[in-house]
């Protein structure tokens, strides 16, 4: 079966620094996969390649078999990759709800819009699920930092047919609630739809709920692929969280 | 407002505006007329830097070039004058799609110099060019109802106007207006959940450049006399104070405050190129302190109304 994400020799440089520096992954599909690595190994530089927010400056990303590294961050979503940030990018002045409805909304314009009772049906359950439903009129940039990133994962939902989700630090100074909200909702989209998943994170007891593998990262390249377990028994892997 | 006292309330207003020719003097209708111009300007304006972020620093610009190209038509080779003005409105269509093209993807800062310097270059152009824009000495143009009187005029314009403002409404409540709205508050959001941002901003771009040639083209058959002088930035300033004194990012913003700063500027004509330096401290208090403008003013006003009112 093809993958649903496949990097190879990845790179991508801000000029002196390497931040990806030639990065293969393969994540198949129907899998959650973990990325961890120490700060600055590249994990965000990599997460914004490939959503095509930047070009990358070698290198190839193949979503479910078709080339997307040159592609724009809309065309990119259009091919079924979705995406949260760390600090949330929300629509500041537009309601939980109108945040929630931009994809629906940018599906109209190329073409492929669903009808409008299931968009606003969709939207409802998600936002439902998230335990947003009750400020679902509330202007984004009244949320709290947790239910921000909630919103931004019922918004990432909303992006069909979603083939792969991408969360960049989901769990960073988020309250202990809503970690479990944002757990049970990613485990139930990959159960009932089948999405993929690729998780940036560093808090274990998460990433062990959520993946059955993760991928380590060390100066823009990946140094180790397994279990938690496995991983964190790793020569090369302990030598790059405590340093040289 | 219920739907029934809303349309009430609509056909009084304009009653009111039809009324207004007969109620005031030629000097007066003149005012109001212009306004109105100012009106559709700032509404273009209010669309692209309000609603979509694109501060762009050329839209008088886009007014002069369908004056000109209308005047200049007109004059060379004897079209009509409505002929004219479409052209003049294509053109800017036109110029409107390259310039955006070209500056649509830099960063806000980048995006304002690089409209400044179109619009510099084009003033510069019409200037040097006497020989056949005549200049500073400016460009005759026919009357487009023969008469300089301001009554037709002023009603030409409130249509306008109105035609504007309901093409400008209707664009914000469309789903294009919420992709603008979303390129505004996070452009990078806007494209990962599949809003294609730079075609939207140039729709954006194309539409308010339309709506300034089709004022430009209808005012420069109005006044008779085109120069490069309202090519200049201070026409720009205008602009941007009228819709920040107004209500950046709001209906009736642009609208409310091209009329304002208009009518205030006729006011105090006497004070000459100060009033700019008083417009620009309102600006500032407006900015640090009243952000809505004039418009959030009332906002807030009429939402502790009821609390005074006896019923209800
Ligand atoms: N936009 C940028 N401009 C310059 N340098 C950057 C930029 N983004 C990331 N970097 C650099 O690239 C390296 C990797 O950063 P990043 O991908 O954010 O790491 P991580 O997310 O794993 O902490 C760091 O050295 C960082 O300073
Ligand atoms: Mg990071």
């Amino acid at each position: 079966m093809t993958p649903v994400l496949e990097t190879r020799g990845l790179s991508k440089r801000f000029g002196g620094v390497v931040a990806v520096d030639g990065l293969s992954l393969t994540v198949g599909q129907g899998e959650i996969r973990g990325l961890i690595g120490p700060n600055g190994s590249g994990k965000t530089t990599t997460v914004n390649l490939l959503s095509g927010l930047y070009r990358a400056d070698a290198g190839e990303i193949v979503v479910r078999g078709e080339r997307t590294e040159r592609l724009r961050p809309h065309e990119i979503a259009a091919r079924g990759v979705g995406r949260t940030f760390q600090v949330p990018k929300l629509f500041g002045n537009m309601t939980v709800l109108e945040n929630v409805l931009v994809p629906a909304l940018a599906a109209i314009d190329r073409g492929t819009e669903r009808p409008l009772p299931e968009v606003l049906e969709r939207a409802g359950h998600l936002l439902e699920f998230v335990t947003l439903q009750p400020l679902r009129d509330a202007l984004a940039k009244e949320l709290s930092g947790g239910q921000a990133m909630l919103a931004q994962i019922a918004r990432a939902f909303m992006v069909r047919p979603l083939h792969l989700l991408l969360m960049d630090e989901p769990f960073a100074g988020v309250h202990p609630t809503i970690r479990a909200v944002i757990i049970e909702s990613v485990l139930r989209m990959n159960r009932e739809e089948g999405v993929t998943a690729l998780v940036v994170s560093h808090e274990m007891p998460e990433l062990r709920r959520l993946c059955s593998r993760v991928s380590v990262m060390h100066e823009g390249t990946l140094i180790a692929e397994g279990t938690l377990d496995e991983v964190a028994n790793d020569a090369r892997v302990l030598e790059a969280y405590l340093g040289r | 407002m219920t739907f029934p006292r809303r349309l009430g309330w609509a056909v009084l207003g304009g009653l009111a505006l039809v009324w207004l020719p007969w109620a005031f003097s030629e000097y007066h209708i003149h005012i109001f007329t212009i306004s109105l111009y100012y009106v559709i300007l700032a509404i273009g304006w209010n669309l692209l830097a309000g609603y979509a972020g694109q501060f762009s620093l050329a839209h008088h610009t886009f007014a002069g070039l369908g004056a000109y190209t209308s005047a200049l038509l007109v004059h060379h080779t004897g079209v009509p004058i409505l002929a004219g003005i479409g052209a003049g409105v294509v053109l800017a269509a036109v110029v409107g799609y390259g310039l955006g093209t070209l500056c649509l993807r830099m960063r806000a800062i980048y995006l304002a110099l690089a409209t400044w310097a179109f619009a510099e270059s084009v003033r510069l152009l019409i200037q040097v060019e006497y020989g056949f824009t005549r200049g500073d000495l400016g460009f005759r143009t026919p009357m487009l109802f023969g008469t300089p009187l301001p009554t037709p005029y002023f009603y030409l314009f409130l249509g306008l106007a109105l035609a504007v403002g309901l093409a400008a409404r209707q664009i914000v409540g469309s789903r294009i207006g919420t992709y603008l709205r979303a390129i505004r508050d996070d452009e990078e959001a806007a494209a990962v959940m599949g809003v294609d941002t730079f075609k939207w901003k140039r729709v954006a771009f194309v539409i308010s450049a339309v709506f300034a040639a089709i004022a430009g083209g209808f005012q420069g058959h109005y006044i008779g006399l085109l120069s490069p002088t309202p090519m200049k930035f201070n026409e720009m300033a205008m602009v941007i104070i009228m819709v920040v004194v107004g209500g950046l990012r709001t209906f009736p913003g642009p609208i409310i405050g091209a009329v304002f700063i208009e009518l205030l500027s006729e006011l105090l004509r006497a004070w000459g190129e100060i009033r700019m330096v008083l417009f620009a401290l309102l600006v500032l208090v407006v900015v640090r302190a009243y952000p809505g403008g004039l418009v959030g003013l009332a906002r807030t006003a009429t939402a502790r109304l009821p609390q005074w009112a006896p019923c209800k």
